[in-house]
């Protein structure tokens, strides 16, 4: 079977989602909503919000159902941590609010 | 989206933007080497909301764009051979060799397909038992464990059919060439983020001190991409040649390795011609011994084709950061995406292509 995104792309589609979001290295994360195994490799399926393809999972032997992957041409290569995300964005938020209190030197529109 | 959306949020971008101005106090010129990083700092603008102390330049990481001239051609006369199919990533099809792409060769009745993952190629082997099947496995490191896998599925599948024409390049190597070179202008770098995912970040901090050049392992996301030249400004000002990760959620120092494990297996490093930049030595991956067999430089006897690019592209002086896209006098004239002249304006990972699609058309008066 095609992937989606061969389909799209093999037809020329450029809408921004096949082309860029699932582009080369842009790598944008999905959740795993099904395991399985086809051909003695561990595959999967993921939700890149709303459009769904297989993936393989052998680089990311923990991965279990419901977490997030960097997929990269069919391939998860990173499993993503959900403590450091969270911890990436508080420390972000903080800045920001500190902008807020000192007054920021650019707009912030 | 979840990690999707958090990092595109306006806010949070325009908060660090301020820090990044509050910050800076002299210019610096910050280089990219991720084709996904410089169409997202195109695409969403980054570059115009930064101080005017910063310059952004766009390295060569852009696999598609880096791809050798010579590989391109071979491609092109394998494609026409008349009992094999060539699969390859959407991104090559367009690509101009010497005298012409895939496409035109599929328009002539070749069997070109675009596959989205080497596995689609290696099943297309298996249905096509009496085709030899040719895979373009070309990009960096973040590429390689899948194409790597590819070979190895293709033996234990015992498939006598598949092979693949490899041109797999590696970032350190080329940020060596960079660095190195008399006219470079590059102070910082921000890495590229999935090629970190698969390799790690530790073979950074012996670059960043050998060069006396920050550099920070960045994702994609527009406020990732804030993040990341946040740190290397602050590093850059405070003089401290280090590297750090500024993609935590996705990177860590030592990376996956398992994915480390199947590149050792398969490939080992050999020299590699880098399109608009020459030979770059070690720069390359190419099959061991043991996976000779699918190698089609070896299956299948190409001749040599002397290679010629035009000569109104500047593409290999972008690519090393030397130049910008409206430097070039055919850039959004004789050269558009439609009709590139060079491989940066081919793959949307290209900075041509890149700057062409959202509409940085300030070219220079043509003479």
């Amino acid at each position: 079977m095609l992937s989606l995104y061969t389909l799209l792309w093999g037809a020329g589609d450029r809408s921004e989602f096949a082309k860029e979001d699932l582009g080369m290295c842009l790598g944008v994360p999905g959740k795993i909503t099904e395991i399985f195994e086809m051909e003695g490799l561990k595959m999967g399926k993921v939700d890149f919000g709303g459009v769904v393809r297989e993936a393989c999972l052998e680089y990311v032997p923990e991965a279990k159902q419901g977490d997030y992957v960097v997929v990269h041409v069919g391939f998860a290569i990173s499993l993503l941590s959900e403590a450091e995300a969270q911890e990436t964005l508080a420390m972000l938020r903080e800045i920001v609010d500190i902008e807020d209190e000192v007054g920021p030197e650019t707009e912030a529109s | 989206m979840k990690y999707v959306s958090e990092y595109r949020g306006a806010a949070l971008v325009h908060g660090v933007l301020a820090q990044i101005k509050e910050t800076v106090t002299q210019p610096w010129v910050l280089m990219e080497i991720c084709g996904g990083q410089t169409h997202s700092i195109v695409r969403h603008g980054l570059d115009q909301l930064l101080p005017e102390e910063i310059e952004l330049v766009h390295g060569p990481g852009c696999p598609v764009c880096v791809t050798s001239l010579e590989l391109i051609d071979k491609a092109l006369a394998i494609a026409a051979m008349p009992n094999v199919i060539l699969a390859s990533y959407g991104d090559m099809l367009r690509v101009p060799g010497s005298a012409r792409d895939l496409f035109s060769v599929r328009a002539a009745g070749g069997d070109v397909r675009v596959v989205y993952s080497p596995l689609d190629a290696v099943k297309i082997a298996q249905e096509n038992p009496d085709r030899e099947v040719v895979f373009f496995a070309i990009g960096f490191e973040t590429t390689a464990p899948p194409n790597a896998m590819a070979v190895v599925q293709a033996k234990s599948l015992g498939l006598e059919n598949f092979s693949m024409l490899v041109s797999h390049v590696r970032v350190p190597p080329a940020m060596h060439a960079i660095l190195g070179s008399p006219h470079n202008r590059v102070q910082g770098f921000l890495a590229a983020g999935h090629v970190c995912a698969v390799m790690g970040y530790w073979e950074y901090g012996p670059i960043a001190e050998q060069y006396s050049v920050p550099i920070v392992v960045t994702g994609f996301e527009p406020l990732d991409i804030a993040r990341g030249i946040l740190r290397v400004v602050q590093l850059l000002e405070a003089n401290q040649a280090v590297a750090e990760n500024a993609y935590e959620r996705a990177v860590t120092l030592e990376g996956n390795k398992p994915a480390q494990e199947l590149i050792q297996r398969v490939f080992e490093p050999c020299d590699r011609n880098w399109r608009g930049i020459g030979m770059i030595p070690g720069s390359g991956w190419c099959l061991r011994t043991e996976f000779r067999d699918y190698d089609a430089e070896l299956r299948f006897d190409v001749e040599a084709i002397q290679p010629k690019e035009s000569p109104l592209c500047i593409a290999g002086e972008i690519l090393q950061g030397l130049k910008k896209p409206f430097d070039c006098t055919a850039f959004a004239r004789q050269c558009t995406p439609e009709t590139p002249l060079g491989a940066t304006m081919v793959s949307s990972e290209g900075a041509c292509a890149a700057y062409y699609r959202y509409a940085r058309l300030d070219v220079p008066e043509s003479s």
